[in-house]
C-alpha cells in the first residue's frame, strides 16, 4: 500500500513445505512486513538542506531447513563374508525437529542533503535465530552419536551506517565517495545441548567455543581453568568476530574521461588462529622472530614458542587480526572519439585486487582461512593461500 | 461487452486459486539407503537376513581396539603407529600415569561395541515386530541376538571396569543408569541367560544364514554352546566359579586335545574377513616389510617363553630384515627399544579370526576349577594345554595361588593379542602391578580408562 509516497506499508506471509523436514507435508508460515515513511513529502517540511528524509521499519521471518540426511534413520549396507549385511547407522531423528527460523527486525533512515549530494543511510537491526538446529550427542553407548535438533537461540544486533558525498561535481572533475561502517554482535542466548568446541584441532592450537552467553565465534585455547563457567573449562582468547568493519570508496572522473577508483577496507578487532605464526616460530622463520620486543634476551618467536609448548598457553597463537587492505584500485581511460570507421568507442584501463595490506598480523593473510569461509570455524591459518592478488588490463572496443 | 469480459476473468481467477493450491509433496525417506523404519515395522524374513549379517558385521568392529590399545596396557604389544604420536605415549602411560576423559582412540572398544548392541536391540525388536515368523523362529533371532549383545557389552565394561557402564541402552533419549562392574557382568549375565532360553524356544534350525564363522554353530544348538561358552568367560569375570563350570559343561568345551590334534585349540566362532569392500582382518601386517606402523609383540614375551613352547614360533615371526623403531620408546638408558616381532598368526589379510575358542574355554575350567579347591583337576587342564604346546606337565606347587600364577602364564601365550586378555586377567586376580607388566618402556599401567564426555554431559544434563 502506498499513500501518496508518504506512507508505505506491506505485509505478506510465506507458507514452505519441504522433504527436508520431519514433517514433510505441513506448512510453516514465515510472516513479513514493512513500514515507511517519506518526511520530506508531508506538507510540513520546508526548507531545501534536507531533501530527503524516510523513516523505515521492516521486520521478516524465513526458514532454515534440516540439512539432508538429518532427517533420516537409515541402514548402512556392510559386505561381510560375501553377503550384504545392512547396519543401523550411528545418527537418530528427532521427531520434533522443526525448521529454525530467522526474524529480522530493523529500523532505519535514509536522508539526502543538498540536492543529493550528500546521502546517509542508517539501520539498526537485530536478527534473532530461534531453534537453530545443532546435533545433539547423545550417551554413546546408546550406539547414536548425534540426533539433528533445535538446540539453540542466536541473536545478532549490528549497525550499519553509509555516508555517500559527492563533495565536487564539475565539467572537469566530479569525485563521488562513499564511506560505509558497520558492526556486528551476536551471543548464543540459549542452548540446550551441552557446550561444544568445534573447528581447528582441538583446544592445544585454538578452537571455537559454542557456549550460552557466549558470541558462536569465540576463540578458545589452553591452558585449563578451573574457574571458568561455560568454556569447557578453557581460556578465552578472543573472538573472530571484529569490533567494527569500515570501507572507503572513491571514484574520480577527471576530464569526462579518465577514471580512477579505490577501495579501502578497514577491519578492527577480531582474532584469527594463527598456526602459520607456530610452524614458522618452530622453524625460525617468522618475521620477527629475531626482535626481541620484551627485551629479556630471548628472541621474539622462541619467546612464543615456549610460552605455547611449556607453558601451554594457546593465546599465542590467537592473534589480532586488524588490517587495513587496498581492496580495489581502478584506472580507465575513455577516448573522447571512436577510432577510424569501425570502432565507435574505446576504453583503456588497469585494475587490481588486493594490491596493498598493512597489519601487524603474522600470517600471509589475517582474512584467509584453510577451512574457506565458514559462518563458525573460519580464520583458522595453518599457510594457507592467502587472498588472490590480481591485475587485470582491460581494452574494450565498441564496434 | 468489457464489464462482461471483466466477470468472466474474475470467475477464472477465483476457480484458478481454488484448484491450484501448492504443489504436493511426495513423502520421501532416506533415497540413498534402506530405512530403519522398514525393518522396526514388519520386516520380512529377507530384511531380517540383511540386519543378522549386520549385527556380524558390527560384532567384528571392537577387535583391533581391543587387541592393540587393551594389549599396549597389559604389554602384550607395542603399538609401533608412526601415524599419530599419540599412540605410544598415550597408551603405554609414558609422561602420564591416568588416562583422560575421551581417551585418545579409545572408541574401538566403547563406542563400536555398543553401535553393535544397537545393532542387536534393532534385530531383536524387527523379530517381535514381524509377522513373517514362527514363534519359534522368532526366538532364534532373538536368541543370537542377545547372544552377540552379552559379548559385545563385555568390551566397554572391560574397558571401564569399576566405573561401570550402561547396559540398558534402547532409547537413545533415554539410557538407563550406570551400574557398577560387579553389576554390569550380572546384567550381562542375565542377558546371556535370556538368550539361551530363546534359544531353547528356536526348534532345530535357524531360518537365517550365517557366515563361515558360525560353521558348527549355525543351528540353535550350536549358537546355545556359544552362547554358553561367553557366559563361562563373565562368569570367571565375576568370580562365580561353579557358574563358569556350569556354562562349559555345555559348551563347545573339548578337552581332548593333545600335540597331533592342536588344531582342536582353535574350534569356536570367528569374525570374518575379506577383500573390499569387505573388511580386511586387522592385525595382519606383511611379513618383515619395511613399515613404521606396525603391531609388534613385547620383547618380555620372547624372554619369558619356556624352551620348546610351540605357541612362540605359531604367533611370533622376527623381522630379520627390518626391525622397527619409533623415537618415543625408550629404555631408561635412552636408547630406542626395537621392535623385532610381529604377529605370525595370519598367513593372508582374509584370515578369520576366532572371538572366544576352545583353549580359552579349558583354561576358565582350569581357573575355575583351582578357586573351587579341586587342585587335580585344574592340573589336568593346564597339563592339556601345556601338553598341546609341547611342554611337560605342570610340576609345579598346587595351592591355589601357585595355580593361578601357572594358569596366567599359560593364558598370556595362549591367548596372546585375542583382546587384551592379559591386561584383564592381571587386573581381575590383583596382579596389575610391575611384576607382572614389564615397563622397560618407562611407562604406566592404566587400571581403567577414563569415562567418556558424552556419557559425562548427559548425567550432568
Amino acid at each position: 500500500m502506498n499513500w501518496q509516497d508518504k506512507i508505505i506499508v506491506s505485509a505478506g506471509v510465506r507458507f514452505d513445505k519441504s522433504t527436508l523436514n520431519v514433517q514433510q507435508d505441513k506448512y510453516y508460515a514465515f510472516p513479513k512486513a514493512s513500514l515507511a515513511a517519506n518526511l520530506h513529502n508531508f506538507d510540513f517540511w520546508s526548507g531545501n538542506l534536507i531533501n530527503q528524509f524516510k523513516l523505515r521499519a521492516a521486520y521478516g521471518e524465513t526458514g532454515g531447513l534440516p540439512l539432508f540426511g538429518n532427517t533420516f534413520e537409515s541402514l548402512t549396507s556392510q559386505l561381510i563374508g560375501g553377503q550384504l549385511g545392512g547396519q543401523v547407522g550411528t545418527r537418530g531423528v528427532d521427531p520434533n525437529l522443526v525448521p529454525e527460523t530467522a526474524s529480522e527486525l530493523e529500523f532505519g533512515l535514509d536522508a539526502g542533503l543538498f540536492n543529493g549530494r550528500i546521502s546517509l543511510e542508517a539501520t539498526y537491526y537485530i536478527k534473532n535465530v530461534n531453534n537453530l538446529i545443532l546435533d545433539l550427542q547423545p550417551a554413546e553407548s546408546t550406539g547414536i552419536l548425534a540426533i539433528a535438533t533445535n538446540a539453540a537461540d542466536l541473536e545478532n544486533k549490528g549497525i550499519e551506517l553509509a555516508l555517500a558525498l559527492n563533495p565536487v561535481r564539475t565539467t572537469n572533475l566530479n569525485w563521488f565517495s562513499r564511506i560505509m561502517w558497520w558492526n556486528n554482535e551476536s551471543v548464543i542466548t540459549r542452548l540446550d545441548i551441552p557446550r561444544f568446541t568445534t573447528g581447528g584441532f582441538g583446544p592445544s592450537l585454538g578452537t571455537y567455543l559454542v557456549s550460552e552467553g557466549f558470541s558462536p565465534t569465540t576463540i578458545i585455547g589452553n591452558p585449563t581453568i578451573a574457574e571458568s563457567p561455560g568454556t569447557t573449562g578453557r581460556t578465552v582468547y578472543g573472538d573472530r568476530q571484529p569490533k567494527f568493519q569500515m570501507s572507503f570508496f572513491n571514484q574520480l572522473t577527471i576530464m569526462k574521461n579518465l577514471d580512477f577508483t579505490f577501495l579501502l577496507h578497514y577491519q578492527n578487532g577480531g582474532s584469527a588462529i594463527n598456526l602459520s605464526a607456530l610452524l614458522w616460530d618452530d622453524g625460525g622463520t617468522t618475521n620477527n622472530w629475531n626482535g626481541d620486543d620484551d627485551a629479556d634476551g630471548t628472541p621474539n618467536g622462541l619467546d612464543r614458542l615456549l610460552a605455547w609448548a611449556v607453558d601451554g598457553n594457546t593465546g599465542v597463537y590467537v592473534q589480532p587480526a586488524d588490517y587495513l587492505k587496498l581492496r580495489e584500485v581502478g584506472l580507465f581511460y575513455t577516448f573522447p572519439k571512436g577510432i577510424g570507421n569501425f570502432i565507435n568507442r574505446a576504453k583503456i584501463g588497469v585494475s587490481a585486487n588486493n594490491i596493498l595490506l598493512w597489519t601487524k598480523y603474522l600470517g600471509y593473510d589475517p582474512e584467509a582461512s584453510n577451512f574457506g569461509t565458514q559462518a563458525v570455524t573460519g580464520n583458522i591459518d595453518v599457510t594457507p593461500y592467502p587472498s588472490s592478488r590480481r591485475l587485470f588490463f582491460h581494452l574494450k572496443l565498441d564496434f | 461487452m468489457n464489464r462482461m469480459i471483466n466477470k468472466w476473468y474474475f470467475i477464472l481467477l477465483v476457480a484458478t486459486l481454488a484448484s491450484v493450491t501448492a504443489c504436493e509433496v511426495e513423502e520421501i525417506v532416506d533415497p540413498n539407503n534402506p530405512s530403519l523404519g522398514s525393518v522396526l515395522n514388519d520386516a520380512s524374513k529377507a530384511e531380517l537376513q540383511t540386519l543378522v549379517y549386520g549385527l556380524e558385521g558390527r560384532n567384528r568392529d571392537y577387535l583391533a581396539n581391543a587387541v592393540q590399545m587393551f594389549g599396549a596396557f597389559g604389554r602384550e604389544v607395542w603399538p609401533y603407529f608412526a601415524s599419530d604420536p599419540r599412540f605410544i605415549p598415550d597408551w603405554l602411560g609414558i609422561g602420564r600415569t591416568e588416562t583422560y576423559t575421551d581417551f585418545f582412540t579409545s572408541g574401538g572398544t566403547y563406542v563400536t561395541p555398543y553401535i553393535a548392541v544397537k545393532q542387536a536391540n534393532v534385530l531383536i525388536q524387527s523379530a517381535d515386530n514381524s509377522t513373517a515368523l514362527s514363534t519359534a523362529e522368532r526366538a532364534g533371532y532373538k536368541g543370537f541376538a542377545k547372544t552377540i549383545k552379552g559379548f559385545q557389552l563385555l568390551w566397554p565394561l572391560m574397558q571401564q571396569y569399576q566405573n561401570g557402564i550402561r547396559i540398558e541402552v534402547s532409547d537413545p533419549l533415554n539410557p538407563g543408569p550406570r551400574l557398577g562392574y560387579a553389576e554390569s557382568l550380572a546384567a550381562i549375565s542375565d542377558i546371556l541367560a535370556d538368550g539361551l532360553k530363546d534359544l531353547n524356544d528356536a526348534g532345530s534350525s535357524f531360518s537365517f544364514v550365517l557366515t563361515e564363522g558360525f560353521g558348527g554353530f549355525d543351528t540353535p544348538d550350536g549358537m546355545k554352546k556359544v552362547n554358553r561358552a561367553i557366559a563361562a568367560r563373565v562368569a570367571l569375570y565375576a568370580g562365580n566359579n561353579q557358574g563358569a563350570l556350569d556354562a562349559l559343561a555345555v559348551s563347545f568345551m573339548d578337552l581332548d586335545v593333545d600335540a597331533a590334534t592342536s588344531d582342536k585349540m582353535n574350534v569356536g566362532p570367528a569374525h570374518v574377513y575379506g577383500e573390499a569392500p569387505d573388511l580386511n582382518n586387522p592385525l595382519y601386517y606383511p611379513f618383515d616389510r619395511p613399515t613404521s606402523t606396525i603391531l609388534i609383540a613385547h620383547p618380555a614375551l620372547i624372554e619369558d617363553a619356556l624352551p620348546g613352547d610351540a605357541r612362540v614360533a605359531n604367533k611370533f615371526a622376527r623381522r630379520v630384515a627390518n626391525p622397527v623403531t619409533n623415537n618415543a620408546l625408550k629404555d631408561a638408558a635412552g636408547n630406542l627399544l626395537v621392535g623385532e616381532y610381529q604377529d605370525n598368526r595370519w598367513a593372508t589379510n582374509t584370515d578369520p579370526v576366532p572371538f572366544i575358542r576352545n583353549e580359552e574355554l579349558i583354561l576358565i575350567y582350569a581357573e575355575a576349577k583351582a578357586r573351587s579347591g579341586q587342585p587335580t583337576d585344574a592340573v589336568e587342564a593346564i597339563n592339556v594345554v601345556r601338553n598341546t604346546w609341547g611342554l611337560a606337565n605342570y610340576g609345579g606347587a598346587q595351592t591355589e595361588d601357585a595355580l593361578i600364577d601357572e594358569i596366567l602364564f599359560q593364558r598370556r601365550y595362549s591367548l596372546w593379542a585375542e583382546g587384551g586378555h592379559r591386561w584383564i586377567d592381571l587386573r581381575r586376580t590383583n596382579r596389575l602391578n610391575s611384576t607382572y607388566v614389564d615397563l622397560r618402556d618407562l611407562g604406566s599401567i592404566y587400571t581403567q580408562v577414563s569415562r567418556r564426555s558424552s556419557e559425562i554431559n548427559w548425567d550432568e544434563g
